[in-house]
């Protein structure tokens, strides 16, 4: 509140000068979860990058395309249009509600996701940049209120772009394996979570997944709204709401059924194209669906023959690196018979 | 919720006579630190910039602060400084790229027109009072918009985001008396203007 009654006509005027303002709570939940989600995804970033994009910043090299696409280089064959509609319209038909498999009580859903990620560090005398592999493991209970339980270990694998193990000791980097651990009623392992007030596309909640609309175009709309516009500081165009898509289907947690809108919805993109190829991820064969903001595409794989989502890639699309892959995210589902197993 | 770490990290506690939120931010449960500070600082952080830039800049302004702090956790270190000056600082470093329309929007609170309470207002001193100050605040909006930027800094990180010196000149990084002179030549720059108008 202005401090209108101060006797001090200095502080009163300053009080007053432009205290009109708002902080709307819900466009600053969605801040906060677009953060936290951005954060999640680079948990080794270890220095200054500017964040030209949402996305976490990476790196690539041919080096790294074959370690982190399984060295399955493929053709693209773009297409467009209905073409595309209909191939995402396919594998939404394969998502039935047995995709999602029953967690019998006392046992335990667990996402497992694999991410090379890029890193930069500062040294005296320049940078260091190299790729390395961190794997998310959360334990989900068949009662999703009760206590979820979440394994983040830094693998210590590594792949060099700029630099060297002896450069990286010489400045006190090392790459030893390093895990954490975390529990949490509900997922709110940051606030939120699936029993949060709010949610959305990075930080779903239940109530939020409840809200989405059960139409394709509708939901198309949605994200359309949701995703932030130009003028809102998104410099990459459609390909910002693929990336929103794929926070929400990367979260594990969408249903069947809206996962499989979802996917009806992506084919009213207009500059979807597809990769007529399989994509390898962890051994597992996808299609890419994928939007190019003119300097890297973004992809969401999708299996053809059950519609399940496999992960996501990041391609460069122009620079020195053109044509290689910067990194991925993949996710596997399955059940366990207990939390760390 | 809990954290147990399995790695081999140290937790210093700052030394006891340092005041203000200090946190270690290399630390393993560091996403939870930093979506704890988020939840401290973000939405004061949002008006300050909100007044300073407008609220739709300050949105994006506010996840780059976070993003940026995240990305430069290293360089925090809570024995010089408390983590709210810190983060003021880097938020304070972003938005002078849009030092053009804040000044921009000085200019036009300035050209705003001037009111008078009316006759009912004029019998409410809550009324009245506000008025009265939105006046005096479109009094003293264009000489804040002449204030040169690093002027401009002290002055609002203090009456908007209510740091104090120490907490200014950790987030400029310039010496807690330089951030006393100006602030004092600041202020009796400007209360020459509201006593003029007093005067007048």
């Amino acid at each position: 509140m202005p401090d209108l009654h101060s006797t001090d006509d200095l502080d009163r005027a300053l009080s007053a000068l432009n205290d009109d303002v708002q902080t709307d709570p819900v466009r600053l939940e969605q801040t906060r979860a677009a953060f936290l989600g951005a954060i999640t995804q680079e948990p080794l970033m270890t220095t200054a990058t500017k964040p030209h994009r949402r996305r976490r910043w990476l790196i690539a090299t041919a080096a790294a395309l074959a370690l982190v696409a399984g060295g399955s280089l493929y053709s693209t064959t773009l297409a467009g249009g209905s073409a595309v509609a209909d191939s995402l319209n396919g594998a939404a038909d394969h998502v039935t509600s047995a995709s999602d498999p029953v967690i019998p009580a006392g046992k335990y859903k667990k996402l497992t996701g694999r991410a090379w990620t890029g890193v930069y560090s500062e040294i005296r005398g320049g940078g260091l940049q190299w790729m390395e592999e961190s794997v998310t493991e959360v334990w989900i209970p068949a009662d999703v209120r009760g206590t979820w339980y979440k394994r983040e270990t830094n693998t210590g694998r590594h792949q060099w772009i700029d630099g060297n193990d002896e450069l990286a000791r010489k400045n006190g980097i090392t790459f030893k394996r390093s895990s954490t651990t975390s529990t949490a009623k509900c997922g709110a392992f940051f606030g939120g979570g699936l029993c949060g007030a709010n949610g959305g596309w990075q930080d779903p909640s239940l109530d939020w997944l409840k809200g989405l609309p059960k139409d394709s175009k509708a939901l198309y709309k949605r994200l359309d709204k949701d995703a932030p516009g130009r003028l809102e500081g998104n410099s990459r165009g459609e390909t910002q709401l693929l990336v929103y898509a794929n926070d929400a289907l990367r979260s594990g947690v969408v249903p069947a059924e809206t996962r499989a809108t979802l996917y009806r919805a992506l084919g009213n993109l207009k500059n979807l194209k597809i990769v007529d190829g399989a994509v390898n991820l962890d051994g597992r064969e996808g299609v890419a669906y994928s939007s190019d903001d003119g300097s890297q595409r973004e992809e969401v794989i999708i299996d053809p023959k059950t519609g399940d989502y496999i992960g996501n890639r990041q391609v460069a699309t122009d620079g020195p690196r053109k044509g290689k892959t910067t990194g991925y995210t993949s996710l596997t589902t399955t059940i366990a018979p207990a939390p760390w197993k | 919720m809990t954290l147990t770490e399995t790695t081999d990290s140290v937790a210093a506690e700052p030394p006891p006579e340092l005041v203000g939120d200090r946190p270690q931010l290399d630390g393993p449960a560091v996403a939870e630190e930093f979506a704890r500070l988020f939840d401290q600082y973000a939405a004061p952080m949002h008006r300050y910039l909100a007044r300073r830039v407008g609220t739709e800049q300050a949105h994006d302004l506010v996840s780059e602060t976070f993003l940026a702090a995240y990305r430069q956790r290293e360089t925090y270190d809570p024995a010089l400084a408390a983590v709210k000056a810190w983060l003021y600082g880097i938020a304070t470093n972003l938005a002078r790229r849009h030092v053009r329309q804040e000044v921009r929007g000085l200019q036009a609170t300035a050209r705003a027109v001037r009111r008078e309470p009316d006759e009912l207002a004029a019998h409410d001193g809550r009324i009245a009072d506000r008025v009265d100050a939105e006046n005096l605040a479109r009094q003293i909006a264009p000489a804040i918009a002449d204030l040169s930027e690093g002027d401009r800094d002290v002055l609002l990180l203090t009456s908007w985001a209510g740091l104090t010196t120490v907490e200014v000149a950790d987030a400029l990084g310039i010496p807690v008396g330089t951030v006393r002179s100006r602030l004092h030549r600041v202020r009796r720059q400007l209360r020459t203007l509201t006593e003029g108008n007093r005067h007048a």
